[in-house]
């Protein structure tokens, strides 16, 4: 079609909205972000921002209190992040977040059993484990509920029921608590936290984030063919099983070993993705570098902040992240629907 | 390379939707697959791009069993422009033409083909516009841009006229027939019958799965044909060398 259609021309059309920016420009920025949250995460303690007097007490505090700290927060909220976004595009969804498929759910499950059972008691080991045996029972149950076809909306509703399941087992669980005692360390750490975690929790979740993470990374391409539908995906390659397969698997990883070992975060894989769409023209594959990264700034600051909050360490990190997330999910609905009616 | 489909089967829920359907198609050709609503035009047209499992019968392509290839290979020997026309997110318009790409990625012609099949639809103009800025019409013609971006040697289109104003039909036909012309294989469900008489060189009238009629376009777009699969009584007649199809009352 040669003859020009007498269109509009695209300079009366709000193009500069999407317009996209440098390809680099957006995930060197985040990156300098996350760096200036590691570093305010390090620096800070019980006294403000700085570090203890004396090498040894440097040492010990910097690697053994701070550090974990810091890299779980990025691991954490990067492996939230990018799962939102994967899920996200996968699904097709805007609405979509990392709890959707129930492996946060089974992990919050596990751990509470473990502080039930006493096992947290005998060995600190005893929450993150069972925090992933949760996770992984969860996405078994998931994958054999939602069978071996390829839709995604038998997907989200075998996540919807395995997230019912858990949360009625946990409160089963919470009714059945011993003592007041065992109830009150339940009810915390599910409301989320980086307190008190050790490198050792660093290794346990370190090495399946990044399995899980790559295993998402490695759909991008697939989930910009799904944005033109099933029929389409699959005419550029697309195996919609092998995709579903491998969504799951990695956010079952990611979100399993996440929510492991700092118990449930709310809103930042479902705000993050959402915020930072529009900087990669909605492409759902440029989307996840980002997410991850935007996951993991978002923890670091979120973190820091409710350390200078409540230094006593008495506000839960999940708590504020749903403070901060909840209002916000508020106003992009708004923002979306004057865009809309517009 | 011969695309053919043997003795193709599907069944959908308790329906027949395909029933022994017996297609080939030539390099060089450009078909028309009509039938009324329901005989299975999509379903045939999604079997043959290979996007569908079926439940007997094989397509093949130049010989080779297609549901034997690796789906980016079979990506670059067939494109298939499905008729449902979603873009999930307000993605701009040269990104979702740049999709077409994916089988090849990375090739050093990426960006020449994405260029060739904006132009090809008429969507320069519109290239950094995002798709929930478009019309129906100007949405259609960008997904089959990214069909046409694929570079197959098949194209498989499933309605590509609907929505489309009348001068972006000529147009489109008039690409259609240069692709055709230049050794591809192009199939298109259309619903204009007049079209099908009009441009393309062969035609498959399918019924209830079935097919019914085909061969060229004359022999099977008839009075008769089309009275015994729409139940419309139908004149057709040539108007300045351009034949018309012109539906007259139904058969009861």
């Amino acid at each position: 079609m040669s003859e020009p259609s007498g269109t509009a021309t695209p300079a009366d059309h709000p193009v500069s909205r999407l317009m996209p920016m440098g390809r680099w420009a957006l995930v060197i920025g985040l990156i300098a972000l996350v760096l200036v949250g590691f570093l305010a995460s390090l620096l800070h303690g019980p006294d403000g921002f700085g570090l203890p007097e004396g090498e040894d007490a440097v040492r010990l505090v910097l690697l053994e209190i701070r550090l974990p700290r810091a890299v779980l927060g990025i691991l954490v909220g990067g492996a939230l992040g990018l799962s939102g976004a994967a899920l996200q595009g996968y699904l097709r969804n805007p609405l979509a977040e990392p709890g959707l498929l129930g492996m946060a759910g089974g992990a919050s499950l596990g751990a509470v059993i473990a502080i039930h059972t006493g096992a947290a008691g005998l060995f600190s080991l005893a929450l993150p484990l069972g925090g992933l045996a949760g996770a992984g029972l969860a996405a078994l149950a998931v994958v054999l509920l939602a069978g071996r076809g390829s839709g995604s909306v038998t997907l989200i509703l075998a996540g919807v029921a395995m997230s019912s399941v858990a949360g009625a087992l946990t409160s089963l669980v919470l009714n059945l608590a011993p003592n007041p005692f065992a109830s009150v360390e339940m009810i915390y750490w599910m409301m989320g936290s980086l307190n008190d975690r050790s490198l050792l929790h660093v290794w346990i979740a370190a090495p399946l984030i990044v399995v899980g993470a790559a295993v998402l990374m490695s759909t991008r391409r697939a989930l910009d063919a799904l944005s033109l539908g099933e029929m389409a995906a699959r005419n550029l390659g697309v195996d919609p099983r092998a995709l579903r397969q491998r969504i799951v698997f990695g956010a079952a990883l990611a979100v399993g070993a996440a929510t492991s070992v700092t118990g449930a975060i709310g809103f930042v894989g479902l705000v993050v993705p959402h915020l930072l769409r529009p900087f990669v023209a909605h492409e759902p594959g440029r989307l996840l570098v980002p997410s991850f990264l935007g996951g993991a700034a978002l923890i670091l600051f979120a973190d820091v902040g409710l350390r200078l909050l409540s230094p006593a360490g008495d506000l839960k990190l999940g708590v504020v992240t749903a403070l901060i997330g909840a209002p916000f999910f508020l106003w992009l609905v708004l923002a979306s629907r004057r865009e809309w009616s517009a | 390379m011969t695309l053919a489909g043997h003795d193709l089967q599907v069944t959908l829920g308790s329906r027949h939707v395909l029933y022994g359907a017996d297609v080939s198609a030539e390099p060089g050709e450009l078909i028309a697959i009509i039938g009324p609503n329901g005989a299975g035009k999509s379903t045939l047209l999604k079997a043959l791009a290979g996007v569908l499992p079926l439940e007997h019968g094989r397509v093949t392509l130049a010989g080779r069993d297609i549901a034997g290839m690796e789906g980016r290979e079979r990506g670059r020997w067939i494109a298939f422009l499905p008729q449902e026309r979603v873009v999930h997110w307000p993605l701009p318009v040269r990104r979702v033409v740049m999709l077409g790409r994916l089988p090849h990625n990375p090739s050093p012609n990426d960006a020449e083909a994405v260029g060739a099949a904006l132009k090809a639809m008429d969507l320069e103009a519109l290239a950094d516009r995002p798709c929930d800025a478009l019309s129906g019409g100007e949405l259609a013609r960008v997904l089959l841009a990214r069909a046409l971006a694929q570079e197959a040697q098949v194209l498989i289109a499933d309605e590509p006229t609907a929505g489309l104003d009348m001068g972006h039909v000529l147009a489109l036909f008039r690409h259609l027939e240069a692709l055709a012309r230049q050794g591809r294989t192009v199939l298109v469900a259309v619903h204009d019958v007049s079209l099908a008489l009009r441009h393309c060189h062969k035609t498959v009238l399918l019924k209830d799965g079935k097919v019914l009629a085909a061969g060229p376009s004359r022999d099977v777009v008839t009075r008769a044909h089309l009275a015994g699969a729409f139940g419309v009584d139908c004149e057709i007649a040539t108007l300045d060398h351009v034949p018309i199809v012109l539906p007259k009352t139904t058969l009861t």
